[in-house]
């Protein structure tokens, strides 16, 4: 009897230590080591489709404050944030987020550029150069927001396998742009002009045009002019302005003629929705206002930078892009509350009250529209050289012609300057609130000029100008952010901030 | 019916004659060899018997249908399965039993009508007629009583007879009668609480014996871990909170009851839910970045899950928390925070005992916050629009209607809450099978509207000694718990919070009665004009938790002195949440479209563990020695799904949505472990405890998936030893010291590879699978260790009526896993993992128990204090070489954090601002080089003296972990009345208390508390900072700083209860036994600077952000009756 027993024993002992080796091996369910998903082709997609993903949040709060409300066509009332006075410093939050969701992006573009060696056969050799491409437009897109607002950044291309690998140095602007060039020109020949549809080639995706209209943009910003119209060459006439201005955003027309590249959203949770509606809607209707459009008439009260260069009056009579732009609703001034009803006006182009709950808007937003890429070959050519009725006005007159605004000719733009001046407005009423006026204030030089002309209306500030540089290519006085403060102690390798923090 | 002489499991117990008894023995069985014939009644009793081929068990049974006779005999000692036949007419029983066992190795004896069967000591004579029959006075039945020194009753108490498991129990009355086996005996005496006495019997029948209660309780079993020690045995810290301690007041939670009642055990508050969440911290805190919570073990299976609500405190007969490292190695790598171990009630001997109690309690909020009225409000308004330029027109008017109403959304949001407690429990046992059952029912309405919280819980404990090898005994609990909950503890959240938060010029019903909310969003209506009551009390949010607890357990008896134990168990537990947010249009409050959220949290977690078990005593020796194996697994899935779209709100399920999004995972992991542990004694003077534990995790990588925890300590009871053994001043005294490693591996799972997260994104409007790196995986990842050092002494003075414990203590946590900061570039949301860094914590802990009074009237006293150092040795440093800096969570607007935790400094150590008061006039120019600050703008120190206000400004200033936490208790009774008064108090630490970072900070958006209405002006240069809506002033106004850091030290009455037992003589000749009243007050006064509603609260878990207050469920003020009633 007693034996039996210790057998039984012995027997539980052993069951136990044969079920440990189970016990303590569990496979991941739901949470996959990236090594084994990256592995293979459908796993590549997905990492690819990973690489799209920081875009959505970066399109949301961080470029409409850093690039939007920074310049001189949106302002805060609240004040609690400081990018619209230039006033923030190295520890200020969206420096970090924006700096963290570009390199988020870099980064995986990095890893599956890596990954794709390991892969024996795609399924076809167009799908391996389309992976190959998208990687590397997404990464010249992070890395020239990351040059234009932090200039010389650590220039990480391969994948981070251990966490010394993300410690690099600063590169300088020059090598940034090289490597953004060196990507964007092998995009170029990777990319399609347009996808077919199914997995891993559906409709959203960047294009050979978006990669050629990106490199127009950063020779624009180089003020490389006849390389900008090289580049825009190829893309005239692969797409059209759409009748309606309003069919831009409003998601009507995602990826359509009017596109050229888009942040892709859709879905039914906040990380793959907008809400960039509740940015812009007054607290009436379920927003935050945060952004209003500067208006003159606000002679500078309430809050900053609210009036000087204002937008509401860049808009001439008859402009049928300004009632989609902005809207007053018709409510209460909840600024001036002896101001009569619709006295203030707000940014209407991304009002969306279909999807629901309100701040989860599926609307695509643009990055690339077919208008930007007219403006900035017409930008090109009138710098290469002005030519009195030449292309560049057709260019123009097309965008102004689809406002309902009358044509440019040369009698009302009688030199290049003119021109120069009449192409800056028209990006600026055409792609209001789109992140760009920011940079192409930055760009052409004239952001310290613009910014301290409302500072002086709205008293007591003063632009920062010992944070600008002298850009070391244009040679245009630019205006840098701070890196973030916590990458001096986490990069022992970074050693120096931008002049000015 | 067989009554088997060893009752129960025990390592000591097996009969064992001396050789004097054996004599005895020899002489009696003689005896009765010859006097078998001529005895009483029963012994003439004759049967008829024809069985053929049947075991030596079931001829005992068949005489035991037949007659009235009762076997009583141990295993053992009788070969139950030899196969005999009997053939007999009308024959006496004993004539049988003679006859079947001649020539074997069993004797038997009849007294009255129990036969005992027993080993044959010697064989019988060959011839007997030489040897003169002797008769021998047989003592074979003692009766007596067992009291208290003042003459109670004890009932319950055991009476063993020394040196055998031959042992009854006293009754109600304290009344006992045993059978003896052997002569001249000793009675073994015994009763919880009590010291043990021996009574020789001399030669008596009938003995009355006093026990003197034993304050030290050294006879007392203590649950240590896969088996019980006594007391006076541990050579390690671990302090025992008895039942009648924890039953003291109605709790909802065991932690709760836990509060003040042992030293450096502290408890505090979080969570917006009515049963509240609470922390358990035991000798301070270690783990930077992992869980500080210990391991609750509860009959013997390590909960994962932390609803311990769904644990009925009634259930409980005693919790032994394990602190040193000589008392926790035994659980390995998760002891680390220490184990608080769990023993619910089991049945005992006895006859069936039923017991009904019942609490009614009204509940009050205990603090409310000052807020404005709405008088002040507009003060504030028109103040602080025209410090920011904006119009103040609307606001100058005070006779406008608008500000002729002021709603207390304090008091509309609450009401008076009651809790009932309905508690059955019935217990019994016989000597084989022990059971404890209970069935409970506990409801509460919360004092925030909208909220209650029932329990429904049933439990059964059994066990029962199948045979002289196998005791089997299992323990199960179901509890389902509903909830109706509301969120909270949050920075604007909707709870409590959210009625300090809304504006009081704003109406809550309208003339009709029906909730209301203003339909503007002009001034005056800038800011906070939501009506608080509507997401309060319009959207449904219900928790249920459903729980199954319990475990099987089998003793198995090998050989004598060794055992084998195997305990298999599971904790089930799923909570399924449902919540409806409707449709609603009041006023400016608009949900156009409902949604549903349900979630389902299912755990499974499995142990299963076999211990073998020796224990042996020789000569002044003994020794026990334990090894074991155990598996554990746990599986946790989590599903969510919320659906919106619906436009009815009767169309409130998930089926009836249009639109959804779901969310789902699956955890899976577990821990194999062995362990072994040594206990020897000498002469019960020199003790010796090890221990040591190797545990697999797979929380760990393959390379790094075994850790081994070893422990050993020493123990010396100096009074034991001659020169103080009859001290009459030192009754005991006992020098402990140990050193040990444990293990923490509270970290997420899988941290050791590189996960890849979902990041999905969408094309057109399709959303597509996308993934990325989620961390950096570190294949090298192991626990964190702790080494702690604990030196103890135990003592009982003045016959015991004094008795304490000291330890001194110094845990050093090492290895700690620490999130290392890693460049934003490299592009990952995680940090990785490491291994770095230390934490100490030394402490002193110091409990006593003293009986002040003794008599009619007495008067106990438990007093406990401990204090506690925390410092973060070193954390490591950062890629510029620097010394880490781990900053807590930030603080919501002003988005800084309070807290900082850093080499040098307690963890999570408080790092802000420090408010200097406001810039008066005249010190224009400096301020304005400050911050661009004015005249009645907050003013903060230059701490590094460079002019401008900047981060280089914050600097340490307090320390979230109190320095002394501790309780005292006194128990005064006089005759059928007691009185018991319980305090705990904390001192040493301050509390971040958000509520006025958003409240007092003069920025009329929302309500703000009546501290504010003393603003700055130039004819008020007070040091209030002066209102603002936006701009410099209230950015500096909003700031982490000293302003909103407060003393939480505090005194608190927390129960003081009188109880009532109705005399016994009124239940003679009725059903009732005993009936007891109980009146008491909980939480009645606290005594404390903080102006906040509870210095206990302690609103995230992660210590890095301890010590910050977003207002937990408010606390109450309880007066609570009880009924208990036995049967």
């Amino acid at each position: 009897m007693k034996n039996y027993i210790k057998y039984i024993g012995l027997l539980l002992i052993g069951v136990y230590s044969i079920s440990c080796s189970n016990i303590l091996d569990p496979e991941p369910e739901g949470q996959v080591a990236l090594e084994q998903l990256l592995s293979t082709e459908e796993g590549l997609i997905t990492g690819v489709n990973g690489v799209y993903e920081p875009l959505q949040p970066i399109f949301q709060n961080t470029m409409v404050q850093l690039a939007g409300r920074s310049s001189d066509d949106g302002w805060t009332w609240r004040k609690e944030t400081e990018s619209d006075i230039f006033n923030i410093d190295e520890s200020f939050g969206l420096i970090q987020t924006t700096w963290q969701n570009h390199y988020q992006g870099i980064t995986r573009a990095n890893t599956v550029l890596e990954r794709m060696s390991t892969i024996d056969e795609f399924s076809s050799a167009e799908m391996k150069s389309l992976i190959e491409g998208q990687c590397k437009f997404m990464r010249a897109f992070y890395y020239f927001h990351l040059v234009r607002f932090y200039g010389g950044v650590p220039l990480i291309i391969e994948e981070i396998k251990i966490p010394s690998d993300a410690e690099l140095p600063r590169s300088s602007i020059e090598e940034v742009y090289a490597q953004i060039k060196l990507d964007l020109n092998e995009a170029i020949t990777l990319l399609p002009t347009a996808y077919t549809g199914g997995s891993g080639k559906e409709e959203g995706r960047a294009t050979k045009y978006a990669a050629m209209a990106l490199l127009a943009t950063v020779n624009l910003e180089l003020e490389e002019w006849s390389a900008a119209v090289t580049n825009t060459e190829d893309i005239i006439g692969k797409g059209r302005l759409l009748e309606n201005y309003a069919d831009n955003f409003n998601g009507s027309n995602e990826n359509g003629p009017g596109s050229i590249f888009e942040v892709q959203y859709g879905g039914e949770t906040g990380a793959t929705t907008t809400n960039l509606r509740n940015t812009f809607a007054p607290e009436a209707m379920q927003g935050g206002a945060a952004t209003l459009p500067t208006d003159d008439r606000l002679n500078g009260e309430g809050g900053s930078l609210s009036s000087g260069n204002g937008i509401v009056q860049e808009y001439e009579d008859g402009d049928n892009r300004f009632e989609v732009t902005l809207a007053d609703y018709g409510i209460d001034n909840f600024l001036f509350p002896d101001q009569p009803k619709g006295s203030l006006l707000f940014v209407n182009k991304y009002l969306n009250e279909v999807d629901q709950p309100p701040g989860q808007s599926t609307w695509n937003y643009p990055i690339i529209r077919y208008a930007d890429v007219l403006l900035m070959r017409a930008e090109a050519l009138n710098e290469v050289g002005y030519i009195s009725g030449g292309e560049a006005f057709g260019l123009l007159n097309e965008i102004r012609l689809n406002a309902g605004l009358p044509a440019h000719d040369a009698t009302t733009l009688t030199s290049q300057e003119a021109f120069r001046m009449a192409i800056r407005k028209e990006r600026r009423v055409e792609m209001a609130f789109e992140t760009k006026r920011y940079f192409d204030l930055n760009r052409w030089g004239i952001l310290e000029e613009r910014i301290q002309f409302q500072m002086d209306i709205k008293g007591e500030l003063t632009f920062p100008s010992n944070r600008l540089i002298s850009h070391p290519i244009t040679g245009k006085p630019y205006f840098l952010y701070p890196i973030p403060l916590v990458e001096f102690s986490n990069n022992a390798n970074i050693q120096e901030q931008n002049p000015g923090y | 019916m067989k009554k088997l002489l060893h009752q129960e499991r025990s390592f000591h117990g097996i009969f064992k004659p001396s050789l004097k008894m054996k004599l005895s023995m020899l002489f009696m069985f003689t005896v009765l060899l010859t006097m078998q014939a001529n005895t009483s009644n029963a012994q003439r009793t004759k049967v008829t018997l024809n069985l053929n081929d049947i075991s030596v068990e079931r001829l005992i049974d068949e005489i035991e249908s037949k007659t009235d006779f009762h076997f009583v005999y141990q295993i053992k000692q009788v070969d139950l399965k030899r196969k005999v036949s009997v053939k007999a007419n009308q024959e006496l029983v004993t004539a049988i039993l003679d006859r079947i066992f001649t020539d074997t190795k069993t004797v038997h004896k009849v007294v009255d009508n129990q036969i005992f069967l027993k080993e044959r000591i010697a064989p019988p004579p060959p011839n007997n007629d030489k040897i003169a029959p002797v008769l021998i006075d047989l003592q074979t039945m003692v009766t007596g009583q067992v009291t208290d020194d003042k003459g109670t009753p004890l009932p319950g108490a055991n009476i063993v007879e020394k040196g055998t498991t031959n042992g009854v129990t006293a009754d109600f009355d304290g009344n006992f009668s045993i059978e003896l086996l052997g002569d001249n005996v000793t009675l073994v005496v015994s009763y919880i609480g009590f010291s043990t006495k021996e009574v020789p019997l001399n030669g008596q029948t009938n003995v009355n014996v006093q026990l003197l209660e034993s304050a030290a309780g050294l006879d007392e079993v203590v649950v240590v871990g896969y088996g019980v020690q006594k007391k006076s045995d541990i050579t390690g810290a671990v302090s025992n909170i008895s039942e009648e301690k924890l039953q003291s007041r109605p709790t909802a939670n065991f932690s709760d009851a836990l509060q003040g009642r042992s030293s450096g055990v502290q408890i505090r508050q979080s969570g917006g839910d009515l049963d509240g969440k609470f922390q358990i911290a035991i000798r301070g805190v270690g783990s930077v970045t992992g869980s500080n919570d210990p391991l609750i073990v509860v009959d013997g299976v390590p909960l994962i899950s932390a609803s311990f609500s769904t644990i009925n405190p009634k259930d409980i007969a005693s919790i032994d928390i394990l602190k040193d490292a000589s008392a926790t190695a035994i659980y390995g790598a998760r002891a680390a925070n220490g184990v608080v171990i769990i023993t619910t009630k089991k049945g005992k001997v006895g006859k069936p005992q039923l017991t009904y109690s019942s609490d009614l309690s009204v509940e009050h909020i205990s603090e409310r916050y000052d807020v404005m009225s709405t008088e002040q409000q507009r003060l504030l308004f028109v103040e602080a629009f025209k410090n920011s330029n904006r119009s103040t027109a609307v606001y100058d008017d005070p006779t406008n209607p608008v500000w002729q109403l002021d709603t207390d959304w304090q008091d509309l949001g609450t009401r008076t809450g009651i809790r009932q407690i309905h508690n059955i429990n019935y217990s019994g046992g016989t000597e084989n099978t022990q059971y404890s059952a209970s069935a409970s029912y506990q409801n509460r309405t919360g004092t925030l509207l909208n909220t209650d919280l029932k329990t429904y819980s049933l439990r059964t404990n059994l066990s029962t000694q199948v045979n002289d090898w196998l005791k089997i005994s299992t323990n199960i609990t179901g509890s389902y718990q509903p909830e109706n909950y509301s969120d909270g503890d949050n920075w604007g959240s909707t709870g409590f919070r959210g009625f300090a938060y809304q504006h009081s010029y704003t109406p809550a019903y309208d003339e009709n009665g029906e909730l209301t909310n203003i339909n503007t969003a002009s001034a005056p209506y800038f800011g906070a004009n939501q009506n608080p009551l509507v997401p309060l009390l319009l959207p449904t949010q219900e928790r249920n938790t459903t729980r199954l607890l319990g475990n099987f357990q089998a003793n198995i008896k090998l050989i004598d002195g060794l055992f084998l134990n195997t305990n298999v168990g599971g904790d089930l537990v799923r909570i399924e949440g449902y919540s409806y947010n409707p449709i609603y249009q009041i006023g400016r409050m608009i949900n156009n479209q409902g949604s549903v959220t349900v979630t389902n949290n299912n755990d499974t977690n499995w142990v299963a563990d076999a211990t073998l078990d020796y224990s042996k005593d020789f000569n002044k020796q003994s020794l026990k020695l334990l090894v074991g194996v155990s598996a554990q697994q746990f599986l946790l899935r989590r599903t969510a799904a919320s659906g919106t779209g619906t436009i009815d709100n009767s169309l409130n399920q998930l089926s009836n949505q249009t639109s959804f999004n779901s969310t789902g995972s699956n955890v899976k992991g577990g821990l194999a472990s062995s362990f072994a542990r040594l206990n020897y004694g000498y002469d019960n003077k020199y003790l010796l405890t090890a221990t040591v534990r190797r545990d697999g995790s797979s929380r760990f990588g393959p390379d790094k998936r075994y850790g081994t925890f070893p422990s050993a300590s020493v123990a010396w009871r100096v009074s034991q030893e001659n020169f103080l053994k009859n001290s009459t001043i030192l009754n005991d005294l006992k020098l402990r010291v140990s050193y040990g490693l444990t293990g923490n591996q509270n970290i997420g799972n899988f941290e050791f590879i590189t996960k890849a997260a979902p990041t999905p994104y969408v094309y057109g409007n399709t959303v597509v699978v996308g993934n990325s790196a989620s961390n950096i995986g570190n294949p090298s990842l192991q626990w964190e260790a702790n080494k702690q050092l604990d030196i103890g002494i135990d003592f009982a003075l003045f016959k015991s009526r004094v008795s304490g414990t000291i330890d001194y203590y110094d845990k050093k946590s090492e290895d700690l896993l620490i999130q290392n900061p890693i460049p934003l570039t490299a592009g990952v949301p995680n940090a990785p993992i490491v291994n770095i860094g230390s934490v100490q914590n030394s402490g002193i802990e110091f409990a006593i128990s003293s009986r002040n009074l003794v008599g009619n009237f007495t008067w106990t006293t438990d007093f406990n204090i401990a204090y506690n150092k925390n410092e973060v040795l070193d954390i490591g440093t950062n890629s510029a070489g620097e010394p880490l800096e781990i900053p807590g969570q930030n603080i919501p607007l002003s988005n800084l954090p309070s807290n900082l935790t850093v080499a040098g400094n307690p963890v999570g150590a408080f790092n802000m601002y420090i408010y200097d008061g406001v810039w008066q006039l005249g010190e224009e120019a400096e301020a304005a080089t400050w911050f661009n600050a004015v005249p009645g703008d907050p003013r903060y120190k230059d701490i590094n003296e460079n002019g401008v206000l900047d981060a280089g400004d914050r600097t340490f200033v307090g320390n979230p972990h109190p320095k002394l936490i501790g309780g005292l208790d006194n128990t005064f009774s006089y005759k059928n009345l007691s009185l018991s008064v319980f305090m705990n108090f904390a001192t040493g630490n301050e509390l971040y208390n958000t509520a006025r970072n958003l409240f007092s900070r003069g920025v009329p958006f929302v309500q703000n508390f009546a501290e504010a209405s003393d603003f700055w002006t130039p004819d008020n240069p007070s040091e209030v900072p002066r209102p603002s809506q936006g701009g410099t002033t209230t950015t500096l106004a909003t700031l982490v700083s000293t302003r909103f850091l407060e003393d939480a030290s505090f005194l608190r009455l927390k129960n003081v209860a009188l109880t009532y037992d109705l005399p016994s003589k009124i239940f003679d000749n009725s059903f009732i036994e005993s009936a007891q009243f109980t009146f008491s007050g909980t939480n009645l006064l606290t005594f404390t600077k903080y102006t906040g509603l509870d210095p206990e609260a302690s609103s995230r878990e992660s210590l890095l952000s301890a010590g910050i207050d977003y207002t937990p469920y408010p606390n109450t003020r309880q007066y609570n009756l009880g009924v208990k009633v036995s049967f």
